[in-house]
């Protein structure tokens, strides 16, 4: 029996380790090329020093623990323990990935607080820095016959509903409403505070978020669209055809249980469980070409560009049948593109024939894919990555008939608010 | 390179097992270059550049083993021999891990600004240099032959599972086993029991410890609830950390055939400080005692010489941890209980088993905390902590109430289960079954917390 056992053992162990290595390379490969391909630019930079050396091993490292065999299945399972556990803090060394559950069931990050204001009160000197600068790139707009759109989304983190096992200094929703309150009167500008539309319109606030991920739902996003679109209508005479912003006008197919968010992704789908992520796109018909930039910090311009054009399920979303499919994975950024510099859609039957710019972050995805059928041309700039120019220079080239300003109240930062100097 | 990462395991590891059973099965000497490439290889991985620093040191040390062995009577020129190989090994040592400290210490002390520029630390440094050490010195002493070869000197001082963090394996122990080991499946399978039971008590236990202590050692002293919940988490974590890198290490040993030494044996069990040393990182205990304690005369030339030489060995052992003033004063702090505990003999005296075991674990407790503290100031405002009474629960309350499962899995695995669960050896297919199981899961679990990428630091990297 002992002989029998020593033989299994060393057996199995050894075959256990041989085999995940060999599947890793056969089926992880996609995971190791992405990474591989995401520090391109850091192996491409060849020097022979001791840093140059160590980082590309460590590149190699990650980029092997990517692609193992089962990776997604070993995650769930350590989120599954740590439940079993009764863990509601999953602690990482790097404090601004510590992930913890709310008395809503949703996830919850301290990485939040590492992009919001330090200071555990509101600091009101930064919004009204901010506001100004909204206040001076709307009279900029003006000038050049341009419409401003401020769309101030809600704070995913309700402190007076939530509470969470670890006290976080996220005043997101506090910065929203005092950033309104400092544009809400600005000229030549439209602010649409999301909270208190939300309230106003008594909708329930829980169903905003998804419990894995730090975005609002897909839905949230598209009655943002509806918003905006009313608000163009009435504030700034557009017009828009109401069946394009109308639900009823889309088709709404939902993958149950098939999203983890950039949350869920760090504990395991076992921790909390998967959310539902709609497939929203239009009835009618659309013609579509889109065009992303290759380089995620260089413009089209500079770094080149991938283009696919089509109905909006082809051309707006990255891959609609792989993503229905579950071969493609799921992503807030399955509409449109993962945050880039720059990312244009051409509409060909558009509700109206005028051009829009987004100055956006990951938030604004989705928003952005069903705003794009109202506008003939829709441009997406993020200013984390938009490094050569300046939101007015990109302006001053593009000539759009309006600028809609659409971020995540977790990223309030001064890159955000920047828009050039000429918009000072 | 990290032996619980997903590239070890699932890269490293296998392509090892695969050239070593299969391509190389009928050649040891090909066994041998082979398990040195890798081990080079290994090495490189963390230290692309350093790692020429540990070939200089093999070279170095087979050459001085060399000319020692040219010699043969000669005593005093293999004497020489000796020194030109421990003053470089030491040199390198001083150069690497205390020229910095020195440099500020003594500035300090002449109001000098004697500030070098940072020279980073090799990983492992210690280890593979008192493997080093160990080799001229059993060479010197004729305990065992020089290698003509200097691969195999190089293959003893490098092997990847003991390189990095120890055990330190000495010459003597493995000088045979380079040529004539025997691989059988029991090894082999006692191999991975081990290897499997150090991965869980890293991934699981220490990693998870690590996130408590690292909390309660912040910058900002902590109350006294989480100081104590700091400390113990530390002196948990130290030891799973520590050990479940000698059991991996001895594990993948044995593994290729190769038998180290044990280097733990249920240090919290202490009834004494002298106990626990017996039973603490026991290669590099038996490595001072044997190499500076006994050639100073050990205890046989009168109490003051005795006490001088407990204060060399534990000067040495808290400078070989690290150059910092903490480790110095932690060494000195086991100079001093360990002397006190010589002079009166307490270890017979101590009838009361419980006794013995508390005051041993206090005195660890608040020697791990001088240890883990970045400063002297700090520690003594850390231990001033721990016994202010001060402060309120919240914070550790949390960290109880969040690891209540690893904190009492911890206490628990202290404790000596296996001699409790041996009971069950009789039954054998029963307890075969249920090791087998247990060893699965806890491989499996590891993997989740290893490919997850949990907190994953090595206490003893950096020694």
């Amino acid at each position: 029996m002992k002989k029998v056992y020593e033989k299994t053992l060393s057996i199995v162990f050894s075959v256990f380790i041989i085999l995940t290595m060999i599947l890793s390379f056969a089926f992880g490969k996609n995971g190791m090329i992405e990474t591989l391909v995401e520090n391109k630019d850091a192996i491409m930079a060849y020097e022979p020093t001791e840093k140059y050396i160590k980082n590309t091993v460590s590149i190699a490292g990650k980029a092997f623990e990517n692609g193992v065999f089962l990776k997604t299945e070993y995650v769930d399972l350590y989120g599954g323990i740590q439940k079993a556990f009764g863990k509601k803090v999953i602690w990482e060394a790097d404090t601004s990935k510590t992930i913890m559950l709310g008395s809503d069931n949703k996830l919850y990050s301290s990485g939040n607080v590492s992009l919001n204001f330090k200071e555990s009160e509101v600091n009101k000197d930064k919004l009204c820095g901010y506001g100004e600068n909204i206040k001076s790139f709307a009279k900029y707009l003006n000038e050049k016959g341009c419409d401003l759109v401020v769309f101030l989304a809600p704070s995913r983190y309700d402190p007076d509903k939530v509470s969470l096992p670890c006290e976080i200094s996220d005043n997101s929703k506090e910065n929203v409403d005092y950033l309104y309150e400092t544009i809400k009167d600005g000229e030549s500008l439209t602010a649409l505070n999301a909270q208190k539309l939300y309230a106003e319109r008594s909708m329930d606030f829980g169903d905003m978020f998804y419990k894995t991920d730090h975005h609002w739902t897909v839905k949230t996003a598209f009655w943002a669209y509806a918003e905006i679109c009313e608000a163009l209508d009435s504030n700034c005479g557009y017009n828009i055809d109401s069946r394009y912003y109308d639900l009823n006008s889309f088709n709404v197919e939902t993958l149950k249980g098939k999203y983890l968010g950039s949350y869920g992704a760090r504990v395991g789908g076992l921790f909390v469980g998967y959310d539902d992520f709609d497939l929203i796109y239009p009835k009618f018909e659309t013609d579509y070409t889109k065009s992303v930039c290759k380089n995620q910090n260089k413009r089209m311009e500079t770094g080149g560009k991938i283009e696919t054009s089509g109905s909006f399920t082809e051309a707006v979303f990255t891959d609609f049948d792989g993503i229905k499919s579950g071969k493609t994975k799921l992503t807030f950024g399955s509409y449109i593109a993962a945050d880039r510099s720059e990312v244009r859609l051409v509409n060909r039957k558009s509700a109206t024939d005028k051009k829009i710019l987004i100055i956006k972050d990951s938030y604004a995805l989705p928003t952005s894919a069903f705003l794009s059928t109202c506008f003939a041309e829709t441009r997406l700039i993020d200013l984390r990555y938009l490094k050569d120019m300046s939101a007015c220079e990109y302006i001053d080239n593009y000539n759009p008939d309006l600028v809609l300003i659409l971020y995540n109240p977790g990223v309030y930062d001064d890159m955000f608010f920047d828009f050039g100097e000429e918009g000072r | 390179m990290v032996f619980s990462s997903s590239v070890f395991l699932f890269g490293f590891l296998p392509v090892a097992l695969i050239f070593y059973y299969l391509v190389f099965k009928n050649s040891r000497t090909c066994q041998n270059v082979f398990l040195f490439i890798i081990s080079i290889f290994f090495y490189a991985w963390g230290e692309p550049v350093f790692v020429l620093v540990m070939l200089l040191s093999i070279l170095v040390n087979w050459f001085c083993a060399l000319i020692m062995a040219k010699h043969g009577a000669d005593l005093k020129r293999k004497k020489a021999w000796l020194i030109v190989g421990i003053v470089f090994d030491i040199l390198v040592l001083f150069v690497f891990k205390y020229l910095n400290f020195f440099a500020e210490n003594i500035g300090y002390l002449f109001s000098a600004d004697l500030k070098l520029r940072k020279i980073a630390l090799p990983i492992g440094i210690s280890f593979f240099t008192f493997q080093a050490m160990s080799y001229i010195i059993d060479v010197y002493r004729g305990k065992k032959d020089f290698q003509k070869n200097p691969l195999y000197v190089g293959l003893y001082i490098a092997l990847f599972p003991q390189l990095i963090a120890g055990p330190i394996v000495r010459y003597e122990t493995v000088a045979d086993q380079i040529q004539n080991r025997e691989e059988t499946w029991e090894l082999f399978s006692n191999g991975t029991e081990r290897f499997i039971v150090g991965l869980g008590k890293k991934a699981i236990l220490a990693n998870s410890l690590a996130v408590i202590a690292d909390a309660a050692f912040s910058p900002n002293v902590p109350v006294f609830s989480m100081a104590w919940l700091g400390a113990l988490a530390y002196t948990l974590q130290i030891f799973f950390d520590f050990s479940a890198y000698s059991d991996m290490a001895i594990g993948l040993g044995k593994m290729f055939g190769f038998k180290f030494e044990e280097n733990f044996n249920r240090p919290y069990l202490s009834k004494s400080i002298s106990d626990f040393w017996r039973r603490w990182h026991i290669s590099m205990g038996t490595w001072f005692r044997d190499y500076v304690y006994f050639p100073l005369g050990g205890s046989r030339e009168g109490k003051g010489r005795t006490i001088f030489n407990l204060f060399v060995v534990w000067l040495l052992t808290g400078l070989w941890h690290g150059a910092n003033w903490t480790f110095i004063v932690w060494g000195l702090f086991y100079f001093v209980f360990i002397s006190i505990e010589k002079l009166t003999k307490a270890e017979s005296k101590i009838k009361f088993a419980p006794l013995g075991h508390i005051y041993t674990l206090f005195l660890v407790i608040i020697g791990w905390v001088l240890f883990r503290s970045d400063s002297i100031k700090y520690a003594l405002s850390y231990i001033k902590s721990m016994f202010g009474f001060s402060g309120d629960f919240g914070l550790a309350k949390l960290y109880i109430k969040e690891n209540a499962v690893i904190l009492a899995s911890s206490v628990i695995a202290c404790l000596p289960i296996a001699d409790f669960v041996k009971r069950f050896k009789k039954r054998e297919a029963f307890y075969l079954t249920a090791k087998f199981i247990c060893l699965l899961l806890i491989l499996v679990i590891s993997v989740s917390y290893i490919v997850k990428g949990t907190y994953n630091p090595f206490i003893y990297f950096n020694f």
